[in-house]
Formats: structure tokens, sequence, C-alpha cells
């Protein structure tokens, strides 16, 4: 029987593999031995944990039902979180097509001129993040803001800027070029940015005007 | 034709977002260099990304500190539960 395996978080883990395809085997245990170490590696690439943990569960199952395949060379552990990342692909292919349904707002409104020059100049921000990070207010206008942007942007900058995922492995996730993944990081950072600056740094100097005058 | 020496903000702003992906060509480095040194605008942002990715950081941080990632009991028992009635 298998050992108890640590998988370090974001890694492919690796481990012993089980003795699968014999009889005997209860995959049940499967849960106690990678169950904590797939849902670390699902919650960084996906926010939600209830999503994170039905990944965990379909890859499991999956893992199961397709065991005969699993020929030993790679290790387990990196067998089940190759299916867990096309369980996450799969994920995010079912959410961007919910969401081009439910939203026609690809064309959030360009923060540049058709000449490239900046709509509205960035104002000047004062304050420091580890601060901004601790006060409810920015946490909910930062959460309001991410939930705001359109869907694609969102699904790329909370896999890039929030998770653990390196840029190459969102791609394949989203099934794009790294070129246009990353024109859509700098869309999302871009809106998020003005989101930023307009509901929770616009407030912020005109309550505290003093910081103000200096462009 | 003209002949152009600046990237315009639309571009410039593209390279500083890119720079947290990839390492820059030589000469996309030093096109950058050269509008940021004339754009207070663009400098700005590039200030504004990089504190702005920080506390977004730390804000999920803070969020998901809550809750480790560990399968609760009932979730492990339920997640058993469908796998033994494949067996």
């Amino acid at each position: 029987m298998p050992k108890n395996v640590k998988i370090p978080i974001g890694e492919p883990p690796t481990g012993d593999p089980p003795t699968n395809g014999q009889h005997g085997v209860d995959p049940a245990d499967w849960v106690d031995q990678y169950g904590d170490a797939l849902l670390a590696f699902a919650l960084g690439r996906v926010r939600k944990r209830e999503v994170a943990e039905d990944l965990v569960q379909d890859t499991l199952l999956a893992a199961w039902v397709n065991r005969e395949r699993f020929d030993g060379r790679a290790k387990f552990a990196t067998w089940l979180v190759s299916i867990l990342r096309r369980k996450i692909a799969d994920h995010y292919r079912r959410d961007a097509r919910t969401l081009t349904a439910s939203s026609l707002e690809e064309n959030a409104p360009d923060p540049f001129t058709p000449k490239g020059m900046w709509r509205r100049a960035p104002w000047k921000w004062k304050a420091d993040p580890a601060q901004l990070a601790e006060e409810a207010e920015f946490q909910r206008v930062a959460t309001s803001c991410i939930e705001e942007l359109p869907p694609h942007f969102r699904q790329a900058f909370q896999l890039r800027d929030l998770g653990d995922a390196s840029p190459k492995e969102i791609s394949v996730i989203l099934n794009i070029s790294p070129e246009n993944l990353a024109v859509r990081l700098h869309r999302a950072r871009v809106l998020l940015r003005q989101c930023l600056e307009s509901k929770y740094f616009g407030l912020a100097a005109r309550t505290a005007s003093p910081h103000r005058g200096s462009s | 034709m003209k002949v152009r020496l600046m990237m315009t903000c639309r571009e410039a702003t593209q390279l500083c977002s890119d720079q947290h992906e990839r390492t820059l060509t030589r000469r996309e480095r030093w096109m950058l260099r050269v509008h940021l040194f004339l754009c207070h605008k663009c400098r700005k942002f590039a200030a504004q990304l990089a504190m702005m990715r920080d506390a977004l950081q730390r804000v999920a941080n803070l969020q998901a500190d809550s809750s480790p990632a560990k399968l609760s009991p009932e979730r492990r028992e339920a997640m058993k539960h469908e796998l033994r009635k494949l067996v």
C-alpha cells in the first residue's frame, strides 16, 4: 500500500504509485492520501472552494474509472494532477460559455484613444499595499471591481495575479495563445486600475484632500 | 513617411503588463524606458500596477487564510461514498 504522500502546493506532486488495477484497492483511500494535495492545487487555480472540491472529486472518480490506463511510468500522484489539470480546463471552458451567453460586455470601454493615448490620466495613489489589504473598504471595492471585469479578462487575471499557475499553464487552461493571454491581462489590469481609482482612490482623495495637489 | 520614435501609451502599458509574465527583449526594454522617461502618466501606471498586484494578492491571501486547503470531514466522507459506489 502506498505511504501517505505530501504534495507541494502548485507543483506536480510526487509519490509512490499505488497498487492500481489490482484487486482489493479501495479508491476511497485515495481521498485521504491525495485529497488535500489535489485540493491545494485546485485552489491555486480556481477561486471558489466548492468548485475546487468538485473538481477534486471528479478527478478521483475519473481516475478510478480509467485506472487501467495508469501505466506506472509516471508517479500516480502526477497522473492524478494531469487529470485534475484537464478538469480545471474543462471548468474554465464551461465557465466562459455561460458567461459569454450572459454578458455582451467584451467591448468594455477602452481607456485609450484610437491614437493610443490615455483618455483620463492616472492619478497619484498614496497608499501602502499592506495597509490597503487590511482595510475593509478596499477589500470590498477590490472584490467588486474584479467581479465586474468582463469574464475573459477576469479569468485571465484571477489565474495569473491571484493564482499559482504559470503563463504557459494558463494559456493551456484557457485554450488561448500566449499573445492573446498577454492582451487579456493588459486589458484586465488597466480596467481594474481604473475601477479602483474611481471607486476607492477617488473617494479617498476627496475625503482626505491635502494629498491631491501634487500633479 | 514618419518615423515613430515613441511608442503609444497603449503599447507602453502593454509592455509594463508583459513584464510580469516574461522578460522583455532588449529593444522593448529600451523603448519602454524612453517612453516612461517622457510620460508621467505611464510612469504612474507602472507603479500602480505593481502596487495593485501586491495589494490584491494580499487581499486574496487574507480571504483564503480563513479556510485552509484541507477537505472538510463531511466532504471527505461524501467523496468516499461516491467512489465506493463505483467499485
